[in-house]
């Protein structure tokens, strides 16, 4: 029965904390270029984990985070039309035998440490690259709308952390869409 | 039946959804690669379960307490079933929930052991030190091959194998740029896999590599700039998929100042052996790290789906519970319903016999038990239906009373004669009759007084007082005596002697009219001619004061003989009325004629009439019916005290019954009215309040509006006055009506 009596306490005192979050992601620029006939869009964000996030890391949990694309071509009264998407996913674990943090591109597999968090989280922000398309399936001339946003896939956290996720504010990381406007 | 099937089909399915759905969620906990992905769909599914469940309950118990509110028929008894059923399901489902509870939280805390953690701990921290020993010997080995490479080998020293082996050689002064082959000799001797000089700004000069992977390793800007600052690096890094490695970077000394600062880079793999025990070692150690941080969230996992289990089962239970205790309770509470439809009256209630046990039986034996009733009742009804269609035919009135004088039923016909109105009378006492209705008083006294007496049989003629005047009475009543299937008391059989009396004084008073004429209108000319003659022959004899005597007397014999001729005249007319000569009449120009006739005579009256406009033509005897409205006008202007404000209202209406269609004519005065005592005979002859006349006018106007098959009532006016009213009927023929309703 005591454990009953912790849930709700723990229930109770993340419902008080539900508009607490205290850091989180932001993006912080945008670009498109057109190169070799390819559209690529890069994006950079501010990542900053929370207290909670960070504990979680550091005591082995692997942190999954998606940077998720998309160009639109935006209609009057009428719900846009997604011209491009692409989602990229990447892993941040930390290696407790050698005390860094690894940082693995999960489309590509490559995968790079750094001996503080603060360096994978800014190679992590730093998105090149993030979408490439042929420049040919967005028709000329038109102004195109760019969305990024940058996320912690928290259904990918292990199963007995997902009903405190629901609950718990602080693992709600992830970037409001940032927009921007693509010309051709 | 099909909506119970229905509801325990659709409870059923959400229980066995809601248990498929709970095992799936406890797989997922234990092992978050089964079902791991569903899981957040399982907890939503099981809370909508929960949710679905609980509002099923909800209703159920706002069901029940509106039946024990207005305490229906088995709502208790549902009630204490539940609560037994709750008890009996609930209590152990909470005591085995207190103990799992308990097993699993110690559980999960007995797979967590302190000395697993330091020993992994401990085995982490030894693989660091054999690792820390090796990384000196290779710190030790990149820094030496730094301070060759710096103390300037000469160009060609390449091939001196042997210089290079020798660190002490003393012949190169100056800063040597080893070329691609010199750099892999150098890697291969201290065994490196890779081998970098790059700039402090990262920019690769030259590289060796062993493996087949072309893109050197270029040290990240963090371990340049420490080695700028003159601190060499040494880390254990883990490379890809390949595995540890040990990256050194020292600083490469260069005399000359002109060229940029250097780094020599080398990435030396952790032996195989090594390396597979090591990772081993790491991946226990963050694999119990992680489920020492998942142990609380593990717990409440846990806890969370056993509390749904919990919940869910409670849930299943309670409505079980419910569900059972009504089914179980429905036959009683249906019997009971049924006993309390059958005091009530309904005979026709048939319960669903659903079971073939005992409540089954005792619900058979209800249904046999109000069939025999509702065809036993049947009969009596229909028994009692044709009494009283009997009774209701009956022109006598009929009144039924039990021992104690109470009144048990009374039929339509009596109390059209007691004109009791709407005025409920069923098991009043005789004697509150008289309280309800005054006029009665008479009646219930000539009742009371047998009753009291106890008589037997009893016969009286009695008198009360309504509306239409006085009505006599004739009652006969018996007592009846207790039997076997009926019970005592007395039955009253009363009749409305009064048009039987009147047509019988009628019939006298035609007779002595008749013979008063006969009798006195013969001697009556003799007299005349008698008087006629003495006047004649002794007139002119005489001497003046006896003619004038004479004169004077015979005058008067042969006057009072005409009034006297007229007088038996008028009563030979009365007794013998001539047949009625009927001609289409409009009736509302006769009565506009005779009121002009005595508005010319009475100037000062007024006349108000009121005629309907959808008068029909009818058949009367004009002569005669304007003779009625001669003397029930030339009346009116006599009640009035003053002729001169004299205010007589005439109206015409046409009257739709269910007996037929009517013309009813009133004239209203403003008058004193008719005095009480001579209501009752006022159309009797010589019945008058005038010091004038024969005392046979209204008795004329009654005998021809009766001739006509009307009838004609006078009664005072509630405004003051008196009220005549004729009732004439809508016939061709009206004859073919003698009496209306």
């Amino acid at each position: 029965m005591n454990a009953v009596r912790r849930l709700i306490a723990l229930v109770f005192c993340l419902c008080l904390s539900a508009g607490a979050i205290a850091r989180g992601v932001t993006i912080t620029n945008g670009t498109a270029s057109f190169e070799d006939a390819h559209l690529v869009i890069s994006i950079q964000a501010s990542i900053a984990l929370n207290e909670n996030v960070e504990e979680a890391l550091d005591n082995g949990i692997t942190l999954f985070f998606e940077a998720e694309t998309k160009i639109l071509r935006e209609r009057r009264l009428w719900p846009d039309t997604q011209m491009l998407r692409a989602s990229h996913r990447f892993a941040l674990s930390r290696h407790a035998l050698s005390n860094r943090y690894a940082l693995t591109d999960l489309a590509s597999g490559e995968s790079r440490t750094f001996k503080t968090l603060q360096e994978a989280l800014l190679v992590l922000g730093d998105l090149q690259r993030v979408l490439v398309s042929d420049e040919a399936v967005l028709p000329k001339p038109e102004v195109y709308l760019a969305r990024a946003r940058l996320r912690l896939i928290t259904e990918e956290l292990p199963a007995p952390m997902r009903p405190l996720v629901w609950i718990s504010p602080s693992w709600w990381v992830s970037s409001p869409w940032y927009e921007w406007l693509i010309k051709r | 039946m099909r909506p119970r099937l229905a509801i325990v089909g659709t409870v059923g399915m959400l229980s066995l959804s809601s248990l498929g759905s709970l095992i799936l969620m406890s797989a997922a906990i234990q092992n978050a690669g089964r079902f791991g992905d569903l899981y957040s769909l399982l907890l939503l599914t099981n809370l909508l379960g929960l949710a679905a469940f609980s509002g099923l309950i909800a209703m159920n118990v706002r069901d029940l307490v509106l039946q024990l509110r207005r305490r229906a028929p088995g709502a208790r008894l549902t009630l204490r079933m539940l609560s037994i059923f709750v008890t009996l399901s609930v209590l152990p489902i909470c005591v085995l929930y207190g103990f799992s509870m308990n097993f699993l939280m110690r559980g999960v805390d007995s797979w967590f052991d302190v000395h697993i953690d330091h020993a992994l701990s401990d085995a982490l921290e030894l693989s660091r030190s054999a690792l820390d020993l090796r990384m000196r010997e290779v710190l030790s080995q990149t820094e030496n091959l730094a301070e060759e490479i710096s103390a300037g080998a000469p160009q060609n020293a390449v091939l001196d194998l042997g210089a290079l082996r020798d660190p002490g050689n003393s012949v190169v002064t100056e800063t040597w740029d080893p070329g691609e082959g010199d750099l892999n000799l150098l890697r291969r001797r201290i065994g490196a896999e890779e081998l970098l000089v790059v700039t402090v700004q990262g920019r690769l000069l030259q590289s060796s590599n062993s493996g087949t992977d072309l893109v050197p390793n270029i040290p990240p800007a963090p371990i340049l700039l420490q080695v700028k600052q003159g601190h060499s690096y040494i880390g254990l890094e883990p490379i890809g998929n390949a595995g540890l490695y040990m990256r050194v970077a020292v600083a490469l000394p260069d005399t000359n100042v002109d060229r940029p600062a250097r780094v020599l880079q080398a990435l030396f793999p952790v032996a195989e052996g090594m390396n597979a025990l090591a990772s081993n070692v790491e991946s226990a150690h963050a694999k119990y790290q992680e489920l020492v941080y998942l142990r609380r969230k593990l717990k409440l996992s846990f806890a969370m789906t056993l509390t749904l289990v919990l919940l869910s089962s409670i849930a299943t239970a309670v409505w079980a519970a419910f569900y059972s205790a009504r089914r179980l309770t429905a036959p009683i509470s249906d019997l009971a319903a049924g006993t309390a439809a059958v005091a009530a009256g309904n005979y026709t209630m048939t319960l669903p016999v659903n079971t073939s046990d005992d409540v089954g039986f005792l619900v058979s034996s209800f249904n046999d038990m109000t069939r025999r009733i509702a065809v036993a009742r049947s009969e009596v009804d229909t028994q009692h239906r044709y009494v009283n269609t009997l009774l209701s035919q009956l022109s006598s009135g009929v009144l039924a009373l039990d021992e104690t004088g109470h009144i048990k039923t009374l039929n339509d016909a009596g109390r059209r004669i007691l004109d009791l109105g709407d005025v409920v009378i069923t098991g009043m006492r005789v004697s509150e009759l008289a309280e309800k209705r005054e006029h009665l008083a008479p009646f219930v006294e000539c009742l009371s007084a047998h009753l009291e007496a106890g008589d037997e049989r009893w016969q009286q003629e009695s008198q009360i007082f309504i509306r239409t005047g006085r009505r006599a009475l004739m009652c006969r009543g018996s007592h009846l005596p207790l039997d076997v299937d009926t019970e005592a008391g007395h039955v009253v059989v009363f009749d409305d002697v009064t048009a039987l009396i009147q047509g019988q004084r009628d019939a006298a008073w035609s007779e002595v009219a008749r013979r008063l004429a006969h009798e006195i209108k013969n001697p009556l000319t003799p007299i005349q001619l008698s008087a006629e003659r003495l006047r004649q022959k002794y007139l002119s004899k005489m001497a003046p004061p006896d003619a004038e005597t004479l004169d004077r007397l015979t005058t008067t014999i042969v006057q009072q003989v005409e009034t006297m001729k007229a007088m038996v005249n008028t009563f030979s007319d009365y007794a013998r009325m001539p047949a009625i000569n009927q001609e289409r009449t409009d009736l509302n120009k006769m009565i506009l004629a005779v009121v002009d006739l005595y508005r010319s005579a009475n100037p000062e009256a007024r006349f108000e009439l009121d005629f309907a406009t959808d008068l029909p033509p009818i058949s009367v005897d004009a002569s005669r019916l304007r003779q009625v409205f001669n003397n029930l006008v030339k009346n009116a202007l006599e009640a009035s005290s003053d002729r001169t404000k004299a205010v007589i209202t005439l109206s015409t209406r046409r009257l739709h019954t269910e007996t037929g269609d009517y013309l009813t004519i009133s004239i209203l005065d403003r008058g004193d009215g008719i005095p009480p005592e001579m209501l009752t005979n006022i159309f009797e002859p010589y019945v008058t309040s005038k010091t004038r006349g024969t005392g046979l006018g209204l008795a004329i106007v009654k005998k021809i509006i009766e001739e006509h098959g009307g009838v004609v009532t006078l009664e005072n006016d509630e405004g003051g006055g008196a009220r005549a009213t004729i009732r004439l009927p809508l016939v061709a023929d009206p004859k073919a009506q003698r009496s209306p309703a």
